[in-house]
């Protein structure tokens, strides 16, 4: 689906990306990760065509993607900012220019999500609150049916009930036509769910690509009553810790061997997956 | 995939939109023009000619917007080089579509004053006369399309917001003085040479090079979050 290879951006004395390949196949879902300032959005922009490697190629079906309509048009990316229209256009206008300029796009899909969303063909795109214009953009993102679709942060200022209308929407829409969906996020717990392969950004460097389920193995989450748990995770690597009354869970970085297993089970300790946000944190360096 | 979107999109839409405005404009002019005899008596010039001179700055103000369209393109899966090719096409359809109408708009004005026995006098560096339409219709096509062109393409270098901005207002500045004087907005010898299309093509040429150096490979900048 996309490539890099010895992908670099630089912003004159910064390297916002350092050399990178990168090789994500077609029809999955893909979360990008990193901290601010760790590269995703510029790692975005150079897939989408929105902005000129400094070195290095991306391809897209083995097609190069900087000004080749031939990928550039099969390629999706909403930004953070929301805006996919000019501000003085009414939500009818930007939905009529998106059906001329992209060939896949769905305009009914379209009509059903601004409908779900709560929006109106009437309103101007510049008198939209924060929330709405991210609900708009991700209307036209989904609509879009770009076969690789990508949202950078494109949930900003949406209330709970929308973020979870768009993720219901997006795993439909994903499961009814399949393709590649990568999505930027700091909401980690929020959106992990809908990822079957998270890639972590850090620093300009891919610093992970796995498969969740891989990347829940590398921690586990031991929960039972406080002195027995603390007693338990003696001498592993903790990466959080969370107290309800008598109760503790901790997540430890690592797997557990049979021996320990045996012990939990002893002490009718509980062991879960591990939340991706810890590992995230952990694998980038940590609370400072 | 259909041919042309970014041009055909930019013809269905705006351009519709700047013929409506255009015409709003001169109703507007019509009613000041009203007032104006009511109060002052006949009209010994051309109303239309007068209102006219602010139209070589509203094309460059709306050419100028050309970076907001090029990203919303960018965003939505078409290139600058696509952007670039069909955007001066459309501007240069829109110029001879608006200059048809302002021609349009002083043959009605002349019709009206010759009823009235008025004076439609026009401006004294206008490369035209009084009933002299080919004319008119060809200095309104070039200052437009000079302004249209010189206007995307200060907005894009600007956009860039690299030294690129800066270096562009001098050329640019140049091309608009050009077509100022073209359409007898400034006072330049070469102007009333009765050839406005002569100095019109390479000026225009000039500005679609300096265009396509610009947008050729302008990153997209992105808004901060409200």
């Amino acid at each position: 689906m996309i490539t890099t290879s010895a992908l670099q951006v630089r912003f004159g004395d910064t390297t916002a990306l350092h050399p990178l390949d990168l090789d994500l196949p077609g029809e999955r879902i893909y979360g990008l990760l990193g901290r601010n300032g760790a590269g995703k959005t510029t790692l975005l922009s150079v897939l989408a065509g929105f902005r000129k490697p400094s070195a290095g190629a991306v391809l897209f079906d083995g097609a190069p993607v900087f000004e080749n309509v031939r990928s550039t048009s099969r390629i999706c990316l909403i930004r953070d900012d929301g805006m996919v229209g000019d501000g003085t256009d009414n939500l009818r206008d930007v939905l009529d220019m998106a059906a001329m300029l992209r060939p896949a796009f769905d305009s009914g899909y379209a009509a059903e999500l601004l409908d779900r969303f709560g929006l109106t063909r009437k309103q101007r795109l510049g008198a939209l609150s924060r929330g709405q214009r991210s609900a708009f953009a991700i209307v036209v993102g989904l609509a879009s049916r770009a076969p690789l679709t990508m949202f950078d942060e494109a949930h900003l200022g949406m209330d709970a009930a929308n973020r979870q209308l768009f993720h219901d929407e997006l795993l439909r829409d994903y499961l009814a036509h399949p393709r590649t969906f990568v999505l930027s996020t700091h909401l980690i717990e929020e959106q992990s769910p809908l990822f079957e392969q998270v890639l972590i950004l850090h620093e300009g460097r891919l610093l992970l690509q796995s498969d969740l389920d891989e990347l829940r193995e590398r921690g586990v989450s031991v929960t039972g009553p406080a002195q027995v748990v603390d007693d338990f995770v003696y001498g592993l690597k903790v990466l959080s810790e969370r107290t309800l009354g008598p109760t503790k869970q901790v997540t430890v970085f690592g797997g557990l061997d049979d021996e320990r297993r045996a012990l939990a089970g002893r002490y009718a300790l509980e062991l879960g997956p591990v939340a991706v946000q810890d590992l995230f944190i952990h694998l980038t360096g940590g609370v400072p | 995939m259909r041919r042309f979107p970014i041009a055909r999109f930019l013809l269905s839409t705006h351009l519709p939109f700047l013929v409506m405005v255009l015409a709003g404009s001169y109703l507007l002019v019509a009613v000041i023009l009203g007032v104006a005899v009511l109060v002052s008596g006949p009209a010994s010039v051309s109303a239309v000619d007068v209102a006219g001179q602010v139209l070589h700055w509203l094309a460059v103000g709306y050419g100028y917007g050309a970076p907001a369209l090029l990203a919303t393109v960018v965003v939505h899966g078409r290139t600058r080089r696509e952007f670039v090719a069909q955007h001066p096409v459309y501007q240069l359809v829109a110029a001879v579509v608006l200059a048809a109408l302002i021609t349009g708009v002083y043959a009605a004005e002349a019709a009206l004053y010759s009823a009235a026995g008025w004076t439609q006098a026009m401006q004294p560096d206008r490369p035209f006369a009084a009933g002299d339409y080919p004319m008119i219709f060809l200095a309104n096509v070039s200052m437009l399309s000079i302004a249209l062109v010189t206007g995307s393409f200060a907005g894009v270098a600007v956009y860039r917001r690299d030294g690129a901005g800066a270096l562009a207002l001098v050329p640019a500045a140049g091309l608009l003085v050009y077509g100022g004087a073209v359409h007898g907005f400034f006072s330049l010898p070469f102007a009333q040479q009765g050839l406005p299309m002569a100095v019109t093509l390479p000026a225009v040429a000039a500005g679609w090079v300096l265009l396509w150096a610009c947008a050729r490979e302008v990153p997209l900048g992105n808004r901060v979050p409200a």
